[in-house]
């Protein structure tokens, strides 16, 4: 490990000993603060807060696609003039509801809530550091994600609505105001809003990989980092590459909306009026909008896949099979996911030669995908398994993985794209491989590290009930989807009364309506186990699942810094599980091999010789002096 | 597909609307065009109707129509919008002389798949 001089500076006492600086006040201590773990609870807050407002929105279009024309006066107390005199939900709010939902789902929910609040919480934990390489950043980081969710929330209560032309975006409808409803002040909004959410990404992004190239404890090499760390490493890198693109096409859109310029506009007819722009492209759009907008899904993904490798490896109690083909599984998905980009662009009227390369490059991923999964399997395989609400996640995200990843095969020909774009098919399959499964990835994780977050353990049998209601109704809702899909029904439609072909099908989707509903109403489950256990739990013991992984040796309730005293030193990987010839069924990374003779594989012996050299090292606690 | 950018697409119907009407017992089915991407408030109800048919009664249809351009003509309104010098340029798209209407249609099935990339014709 290098040596590593650019500590961060803090005020903190002439010694190695931690019993604290001055109490902070309430401000800086809960609001303003620069702990990653009060940042990864705040992340965590403000997503649960959006992610019940993005499903309480997918419920209500839900109920005018599955019963068309639905009287919902009822919610007219919300939504006012939205729901028009007759009762039923206006066409243009309709759009700007599944756009919202969209927006919402994808960044305020699976990238700022789910990468945020277990980036932040567990990479210093688990590669052990006192705090992130920089706490300033980091909390300015969740405060530009705040400032943006404030103005897209604001946006909710124009009088033009919020930005309605799908959460995608497209121009020439989110670039010409006079075109929608939601092309007016909504949409501005939304641009403002995702490009200060962008750098907040950015700035979470390069904390990230900061304190994980930097701050590793003594003897944490690379390849003794838990999967967690690797996956929240390599999305944070996604994020780097590909967030800045999603700003540059954001303020390209902005110049061509408020500065007359034709980016992405060329001879528009509008209200049979000719627009003077000239020259530009909306199809340069779409190549800007998915050069993030396909990473995106796997800023989205990864992070669920690293938690479950851990929690999943620390239940089945065995060691991750195959450790480093999960990390180069990772970076090839990593690399992969910038090169197919066109793939969401098949019937843009692109050359069909360009088509067929960017299919053979998105069937690639089907690879790399295909080793995580069978990975999973094989470390459940024969394991004991612990079915801990965590590991009911992480399993059901894999089966989700599994079957999303089977239609993304299909999905990923351009000639079936043909049929396939932009209809219920593909709804059903990122809902399922980018959507559910994410979910799942953070309910894992909040069920896993709820007790080293609060100290307190979630009520388990309310867990596993949540997760079977769950699990039954996200397959209840999207398997029926990819026949709607296959027949036709195309995305984001207010109704689809005026076609002849849905007719048979009415009942299907009412029923998936109704799955929708079910399932949004099991997550309160969640919602009162997560705050009444926060306060009522069991209190929670020092390593509740047994697990190997730094974060459990530091005291239940954490406190700043983390660790009394010093940072433990490492001399293993995370994955010591029933390790033939241990006394226990696990070995804590922080237990060096000499006290392990009877377990340890003739070549870890040689480890043994090291262990003084890992000890005589501590150049990266942050809190030393120096 | 996007506004102001067309696109083609070629594709082989194997059945005639009539034979599928036979087959569903469905005298009222039509086959149908829903519109695909996000294009504002009556995105929904963008409904195209879509008639296959063998290319005899295609052909016998054409016949039946009347060019756009020679309907329009007619009125005198029209004429004067258009500048002094392309008046001729715009009469010869006006298949309207019973002599030379036979060829115009001729021309017209035959150059129809390629519409966007010969300029003159866009006016059909």
């Amino acid at each position: 490990m290098s040596a590593i001089e650019t500590n961060v500076e803090h005020d903190v006492h002439a010694h190695g000993e931690h019993e604290h600086h001055e109490e902070l006040n309430f401000w800086r201590k809960y609001i303003f603060c620069e702990d990653h773990k009060v940042i990864a609870k705040q992340y965590m807050i403000t997503g649960i807060f959006w992610a019940i407002l993005g499903l309480a929105m997918s419920v209500v279009f839900r109920l005018q696609l599955g019963f068309p024309g639905i009287d919902l006066t009822w919610l007219k107390p919300v939504l006012g003039k939205w729901i028009t005199d007759t009762g039923t939900l206006d066409p243009n709010f309709y759009l700007a509801l599944v756009t919202m939902h969209g927006t919402i789902m994808v960044f305020f929910v699976l990238t700022a809530g789910l990468s945020g609040t277990f980036s932040n919480f567990l990479i210093p934990l688990q590669v052990g550091a006192r705090d992130m390489a920089s706490g300033f950043l980091n909390m300015l980081s969740f405060w530009f994600f705040f400032v943006s969710s404030l103005l897209m929330f604001v946006s909710i209560f124009l009088e033009t609505g919020p930005a309605a032309g799908g959460w995608v975006i497209y121009p020439p409808l989110s670039a010409l105001p006079q075109a929608h409803m939601g092309s007016q002040m909504g949409m501005t909004l939304w641009l403002i809003s995702m490009a200060i959410f962008i750098m907040s990404s950015l700035l979470g992004s390069l904390n990230y990989v900061t304190t994980i190239i930097n701050l590793r404890t003594r003897g944490m090499t690379f390849t003794r980092l838990p999967l967690t760390i690797w996956a929240f490493m390599i999305t944070a890198v996604l994020g780097i590459i590909s967030f800045p693109v999603l700003l540059s096409a954001a303020l390209l859109l902005i110049f061509d909306r408020h500065f007359g310029t034709s980016f992405y506009l060329s001879e528009i007819y509008i209200n049979g009026e000719a627009l003077p722009n000239v020259g530009g492209s909306p199809i340069l759009f779409q190549h800007l909008f998915w050069f993030l907008g396909h990473p995106e899904v796997y800023i989205v993904l990864l992070p669920a896949l690293g938690i479950t490798s851990e929690i999943i490896a620390t239940n089945a109690r065995k060691p991750i099979f195959g450790y480093r083909a999960m990390i180069a599984s990772l970076m090839a998905i990593a690399f992969l996911a910038f090169i197919v980009w066109a793939h969401h662009m098949f019937v843009t009227g692109m050359n069909p030669f360009l088509g067929s390369i960017f299919m053979f490059l998105t069937l690639i991923i089907a690879v790399p995908s295909a080793v995580k999964a069978f990975n999973y399997i094989t470390t459940l395989w024969r394991g004991n398994i612990v079915f801990t609400p965590g590991m009911l996640f992480s399993i059901g995200l894999v089966s989700l993985f599994v079957s999303g990843g089977v239609t993304g095969i299909i999905l990923g020909n351009s000639a079936l794209d043909i049929q396939l774009h932009d209809t219920y098919f593909v709804v059903a399959h990122f809902h399922i491989v980018m959507g559910a499964a994410s979910a799942f990835g953070f309910f894992a994780g909040i069920y896993h590290w709820y007790p080293k977050m609060f100290g307190r353990m979630m009520n388990s049998t309310m867990g596993q009930i949540h997760f079977w209601l769950t699990f039954a109704g996200v397959y209840l809702i999207f398997l029926p989807m990819h026949y709607i899909g296959i027949a036709g029904f195309p995305r984001r439609y207010y109704q689809f009364t005026g076609f002849d072909f849905t007719k048979s099908f009415t009942d299907l989707n009412m029923f998936i309506t109704v799955a929708a509903i079910f399932t949004f109403v099991a997550q309160f489950i969640f919602l009162w186990n997560f705050f009444y256990s926060m306060f009522k739990g069991k209190v929670a013991p020092l390593n509740p699942w047994r697990s190997n992984t730094l974060e459990w040796t530091t005291p239940v309730n954490v406190g700043h810094g983390n660790w009394v005293g010093e940072i433990p030193a490492v001399y293993r990987w995370p994955y010591d599980y029933s390790k033939p010839g241990a006394s226990e069924d696990f070995i804590p990374q922080n237990v060096p091999h000499s006290q392990t003779l009877e377990s340890n594989f003739p070549h870890e012996n040689e480890f043994i010789a090291q262990e003084k050299e890992i000890e005589s090292q501590n150049y990266n606690d942050q809190f030393a002096a120096h | 597909m996007l506004c102001e950018m067309p696109t083609k697409f070629w594709f082989t119907p194997d059945k005639s609307t009539e034979q599928m009407r036979a087959e569903l017992g469905n005298p009222n089915f039509d086959y149908e065009i829903a519109c695909t991407e996000v294009c504002g408030q009556g995105h929904f109800a963008m409904r195209l109707r879509l008639i296959v048919a063998d290319k005899a009664t295609v052909d016998a249809w054409k016949q039946q129509q009347k060019p756009l351009l020679s309907t329009i003509l007619e009125a005198a309104k029209f004429i004067s919008k258009i500048p002094e010098k392309l008046r001729a340029k715009a009469m010869d798209y006006a298949p309207y002389v019973e002599t030379k209407k036979k060829k115009r249609v001729q021309q017209l099935q035959r150059v129809l798949p390629c519409v966007n990339k010969n300029k003159n014709l866009k006016l059909y």
